[in-house]
């Protein structure tokens, strides 16, 4: 399956391919234009310029009713004049489905999410899980071509919204459905996608697996926005096919990765905390930036420990897992360490405004 | 000190202050006379012509009430005690109410000198007990330049009505309307009825229903009708449709009808209370030649009293006293609830 | 100390509403005008005879039938708008909000008169309709039924229009967004989603028009005909015509019955307590 989107004023540009089976998910602050892009698949908003196509298909001059999309919203949307098995088959109504086999469908259709018992109730008498369930069910039975989820869990509490995350990626594996999920939530999105488009002001910053966001931000914003982690402003000063010398206000860094900025550029490194590692002493054994800091406040969040250190040459504190650490003895505060992220761990981006 | 003696004196000072204490307390309780009027350049005339007359002859203000004999009737019926109209402008058969009530004063020559220029058929129907000022004649007003030739009889009204010739145009009055039972009896009369035999009247009015514009329920309303062209002939008073005529209705015209037509009259009463001697004063004002004449001019009523002297130009207009006819009052009393009945069961469908 | 703060509106409600109305009742059931509520004889006799008329029968069903009618025209006219006024996002939805309100602004007598103006026999439609050579002569729109029915529609509008707004607005859009996903084309989404959704507001509106209309004087008055006498005027007419004041008095009584029957049937399936979704 194959997508292209185009532009409006709340998107500026998207180019967007999905496979089939895939399971996308937009991810970005509020109004970085996700939300607009999955309304302009379903067809409630109409691209200014560009095409979209579903299953070799082009869609963008269809409105939604003929798209063949299933739909979740953050408020649910049951019909609430409708009981369960109404709001089930209201989408096989729509299309004529004879009265005869509807029957059988909404019942797989609720078994698939687990509410067989609660055909007969109305809305108003379920729980915002249990709503959300009898939802995607609704969204389900017609078989559409694509699921888009709005936000489907904001509503949920913590617990409930594990478990539907849990429930509804199961069973959009085992149906093979095309999915494009939009969210403000990382983890959530990092948890249930194939793929993750994260957005920013209506544009695409990088859209790739959950784990290369992670490990390899293509962006600051994706770095800033995705986990957490610092960066230092620095310029290089070499730069060579294996490595690249970086001179920041704490120190000179080193770094292996490939990077693009040529000596003299301005430049920002990013590292994570958890490859900010105290060391015993400034001779460090591996290439990578070497600083020393004091520590400022510590954070005991049960199975990390966060600390913030604080360096003489500007007020914004770094952030380091000092969580092995902790384990033997508690830190306190005033104290000085060394801290060491290895080359291999620190990104390189362009410095602001550029 | 000259012989006065100071007890006489301080007799004579106390004294003096009791009186004039006295008569500034009497002079307080009559400082205001209420009375009524109907709406319109009808109450125009009593704030301008009867009242200022009135407060130069007696000091004492006038306040004037406005509404109808219906709610006046009911306002003094309600406080007998303690009535809060010293006279009022009655309709024919409400005045007979409150004379059976007990609620008004007889009125003489005596009490009220201008009587004695009165005939006597303005005062006789209720005995005295009210006194009509003036009357209006009833007759048709049409619109000369669509209705070449107006008709001289009620029932050739009736019949040319009744057969569509004027179209949509027509206008009576509703039964809502007070004078309508008589009305109703007059037409009847035209035709050969009477007061127990209505029913020339109400076939003749069963033909005209499809014909007509609007029943209206009071005189604005029929003015109205009138001025803005939605009727082109019908049913009203004299006074008014010449009132209409003379500020600038040049399409205008009236006519009375043969054999005769309905006098309006409305007798005036004293009511029975504190301000009674007002009141007559009041009554002998409203029948005053001089503000009569006003109020001729302005309104085109005829006045009753005999040395009005009316002005050459409208003389014409006047309907003698001779021509006009009104039913007996008791027994139009009587029958007027069934005239209503049979009003609502069959012209109003 | 709820009781205290009600204590002031109670007082009002009681000397100004409840009090006379015992009195009218008193008086239809045959107690003098002026006396005490409960006098020593009461009978239903002026009921029976006010009731044994036709006449006081056909303005009832016609005062009903009216009611009714106005009622459905004003639904008719006020969802369109409603829809429009919950929906639409332009600029322009304040300035509609604005004539809407215009029936409460502008006093009854200036409306009648402008009808009168706008359906007589030289008036404007009149003046249009023989312009562009669609009737011969003036047709006659006034001093009757229709102009009765226009009058009324045009007073109660505002107050058809408000609650079904309100109910529309109050439906999540994310609900017609639904329905459409499922393959409903907006006539459909509107037929089975947003109409059955908005039923409460229709209704409310409609028994507020209702219950309006009934107590209609002015418009009948002036707009209508002695064809198209309704319960209000009816009263006015036994008070002031008939002089038959507890004949006016039953019915009137009549009319209060009528609108406190309304008035239950909203507190029971509009009681805003009963919904808590």
């Amino acid at each position: 399956m194959r997508k292209s989107y185009g532009t409006t004023l709340a998107v500026e540009h998207i180019d967007l391919d999905i496979a089939k089976g895939e399971f996308v998910s937009l991810l970005g602050p509020s109004g970085c234009g996700k939300s607009t892009t999955l309304m302009m698949v379903a067809g409630f908003e109409v691209p200014t310029a560009g095409e979209i196509h579903i299953r070799d298909r082009r869609v963008d001059a269809l409105p939604p009713e003929k798209r063949r999309i299933g739909m979740m919203f953050q408020s649910y949307a049951l019909f609430p004049h409708m009981n369960v098995t109404a709001n089930v088959e209201y989408g096989l109504r729509m299309r004529g489905v004879p009265k005869a086999e509807r029957g059988p469908r909404v019942q797989r259709a609720l078994d698939l999410v687990h509410m067989q018992g609660f055909a007969d109730r109305a809305p108003r008498q379920l729980s915002g899980g249990q709503q959300q369930r009898v939802a995607l069910a609704r969204a389900l039975v017609t078989e559409p071509d694509i699921l888009l989820l709005d936000e489907p869990f904001s509503a949920l509490d913590r617990k409930l919204r594990e478990e539907l995350q849990r429930e509804v990626r199961d069973l959009q594996r085992k149906l093979g459905i095309t999915t494009i999920f939009v969210t403000h939530d990382q983890e959530e999105a990092l948890l249930m996608s194939d793929r993750v488009a994260v957005m920013n002001e209506g544009r695409v910053e990088q859209c790739t697996r959950p784990q290369n966001l992670y490990g390899a931000p293509a962006t600051s914003f994706v770095a800033k926005f995705i986990g957490r982690g610092s960066f230092v402003d620095g310029t290089v000063r070499e730069r060579s096919a294996t490595q690249s010398l970086i001179d920041t206000a704490i120190g000179q860094a080193t770094i292996t990765r490939p990077q693009e900025a040529a000596p003299g550029a301005q430049v920002r490194i990013f590292f994570r905390p958890e490859h900010a590692r105290l060391v015993e002493s400034t001779a460090a054994a591996e290439p990578g930036l070497s600083f020393p800091a004091t520590l400022r406040s510590l954070y005991f969040q049960g199975a990390t420990t966060m600390a913030e250190m604080k360096v003489e040459v500007s007020e914004e504190p770094i952030v380091v897992d000092l969580s092995e650490r902790s384990q033997l003895h508690t830190p306190a505060e005033g104290d000085r360490f060394t801290i060491h992220v290895p080359a291999t761990r620190i990104h390189v981006f362009p410095a602001m405004g550029e | 000190m000259n012989s006065i003696s100071r007890r006489a004196f301080v007799g004579g000072v106390a004294g003096a202050t009791f009186l004039s204490g006295r008569s500034s307390l009497v002079f307080a309780q009559e400082k205001t006379i209420t009375v009524t009027s109907l709406g319109g350049r009808w109450e125009q005339s009593i704030r301008t012509h009867f009242a200022p007359l009135f407060k130069k002859r007696t000091g004492v203000d006038v306040k004037v009430v406005s509404g109808g004999p219906a709610q006046w009737t009911a306002q003094i019926e309600s406080q007998p005690s303690k009535p809060p109209l010293d006279a009022v402008d009655n309709s024919e058969l409400l005045a007979l109410s409150l004379i059976d009530k007990g609620l008004v004063l007889k009125l003489t020559p005596e009490l009220v000198p201008n009587l004695r220029d009165v005939p006597a058929q303005f005062y006789e129907p209720w005995d005295s007990f009210g006194v009509s000022y003036q009357y209006g004649a009833s007759g048709i007003f049409y619109d000369k330049t669509k209705i070449k030739q107006a008709p001289q009889s009620w029932p050739e009204f009736l019949e040319r009505a009744g057969k569509g010739e004027f179209g949509r145009n027509v206008t009576l009055p509703d039964i809502s309307y007070p004078w309508t039972p008589e009305l109703v009896w007059h037409l009847a009369a035209s035709l050969g009825g009477s007061l127990d035999n209505l029913e020339p009247a109400f076939n003749a009015l069963k033909r005209v229903r499809p014909y007509v514009t609007k029943f209206w329920g009071t005189a604005i309303e029929a003015e109205r009708l009138i001025l803005s062209r939605e009727a082109e002939i019908g049913w009203l008073w004299d006074g008014r449709v010449y009132a209409m005529m003379d500020a600038g209705a040049r399409y205008l015209d009236f006519t009375r009808l043969k054999p005769n037509s309905l006098f309006s009259l409305v007798p005036a009463q004293v009511v029975k209370g504190s301000n009674s001697k007002l009141a007559y004063e009041w009554i002998n004002t409203l029948l005053d030649p001089e503000p009569l004449l006003e109020y001729y001019k302005m309104i085109q009523y005829t006045p009753v009293n005999r040395k009005v002297v009316f002005p050459q130009a409208t003389a014409a207009r006047v309907m003698p006293a001779s021509e006009g006819t009104i039913p007996s009052l008791r027994d139009l009393a009587r029958v007027t609830p069934s005239i209503i009945a049979r009003w609502n069961a069959e012209i109003r469908i | 100390m709820n009781t205290m703060l009600a204590a002031p509106i109670t007082t009002l409600m009681v000397i100004g509403y409840v009090l006379p109305s015992l009195l009218m009742l008193s008086i239809s059931l045959g107690g003098a005008i002026g006396s005490w509520p409960f006098a020593a004889t009461l009978s239903f006799g002026k009921y029976i005879e006010v009731f044994s008329s036709s006449y006081t029968w056909r303005v009832l069903v016609f005062t009903l039938i009216v009611s009714v009618a106005v009622a459905v025209v004003n639904a008719l006219l006020a969802y369109p708008m409603a829809l429009y006024l919950a929906r639409s996002r332009s600029k322009w939805t304040g300035t509609v909000f604005l004539i809407a309100f215009t029936p409460l602004a502008v006093g009854m007598n200036m409306m009648t008169m402008g009808w009168l103006i706008m359906l007589g026999k030289n008036g404007v439609i009149n003046y249009a309709l023989q312009a562009l050579s669609l009737t011969s002569g003036p047709v006659p729109l006034v001093y009757g039924l229709i102009a009765v029915v226009i009058g009324l529609a045009h007073i109660s509008f505002t107050f058809m229009l408000l609650p079904i707004e309100s109910v529309l607005r109050s439906i999540d859009p994310a609900i017609e967004r639904a329905s459409r996903s499922l393959g409903a084309p907006p006539w459909r989404t509107f037929l089975t989603i947003t109409l059955p959704l908005s039923f409460e507001g229709v209704a409310a509106g409609m028994l507020i028009v209702f219950m309006q209309s009934c107590g209609a004087f002015v418009i009948p008055l002036l707009l209508g005909g002695s064809s198209t006498v309704m319960l209000p005027v009816a009263i006015w007419e036994q008070m002031t015509v008939a002089n038959d004041r507890a004949a006016g008095a039953a019915l009137a009584t009549v009319l209060a019955v009528i609108a406190l029957f309304i008035l239950a049937i909203q507190l029971r399936y509009f009681n805003p307590r009963r919904s808590t979704q």
